[in-house]
């Protein structure tokens, strides 16, 4: 499988593939839950690929709300 | 001054005048009130240091990222859902995920829906915690379309 990366399309065997799948408060916006997958690939310590997924969240009520 | 989240202010007004079309048409628009169609509605990124806020009136350049494939003004929203009433609220979301094709985006955490067919006026400010993409894909995965969770409300 080629990965794209900064470099170019590499072999994704010789790199370190690392998958993250956080969910967790926003940093921006408080008492919102959050969740965030990513994925990278890294090369002698550089990461070269990264990709994410973001889950798009209601803005919470208050002042800067999501609905109105 | 910092990113932050919310309905854009003028688009609360904008709604009562009828400007916005969001998901499929089912009445006459500012557009045309004989062949009604749905609005494009668009997605762009912000950078971290951005200052995109819910008083932010029309879509900009400034703060924009770029990098790799991502045009100014971001991508098209699938705008196909309309919206529907859920309890006690109305309710819209994008009927799909908004996919930044592959890019390198330094560090951006605000995504600002916009409409493009009604001179890019600014709908909402979404904001999440600063991600960066590298040589990558950014898939904004959509929540439920239901109270409490869709992206934009009226309740």
């Amino acid at each position: 499988m080629l990965v794209d990366t900064i470099y170019g399309p590499m072999v994704a065997y010789v790199l370190d593939k690392r998958v993250t799948d956080e969910t967790k408060p926003s940093d921006t916006m408080p008492g919102i839950i959050e969740r965030v997958e990513a994925t990278e690939y890294w090369l002698g310590g550089e990461c070269v690929h990264r990709s994410a997924h973001v889950t798009l969240t209601h803005a919470p009520a208050g002042a800067d709300t999501g609905s109105f | 001054m910092a990113n932050s989240a919310g309905v854009c202010i003028s688009f609360k007004a904008e709604v009562m005048m009828g400007y916005h079309q969001l998901g499929q048409p089912t009445l006459g628009t500012a557009r045309s009130t004989t062949t009604p169609t749905n609005d494009t509605i668009k997605c762009a990124l912000y950078l971290a240091s951005a200052s995109i806020t819910p008083s932010t009136t029309a879509y900009t350049a400034t703060g924009e990222v770029s990098g790799g494939s991502y045009a100014a003004g971001g991508v098209t929203v699938t705008n196909a859902n309309p919206p529907v009433v859920n309890s006690t609220a109305g309710c819209w979301t994008p009927s799909a995920s908004i996919v930044f094709p592959s890019a390198t985006l330094a560090s951006f955490d605000t995504a600002l829906l916009y409409n493009s067919s009604q001179g890019n006026r600014a709908i909402a400010v979404y904001t999440f915690t600063a991600q960066t993409i590298t040589a990558g894909v950014l898939t904004l995965t959509m929540p439920a379309n239901t109270i409490g969770n869709a992206l934009l409300q009226i309740s």
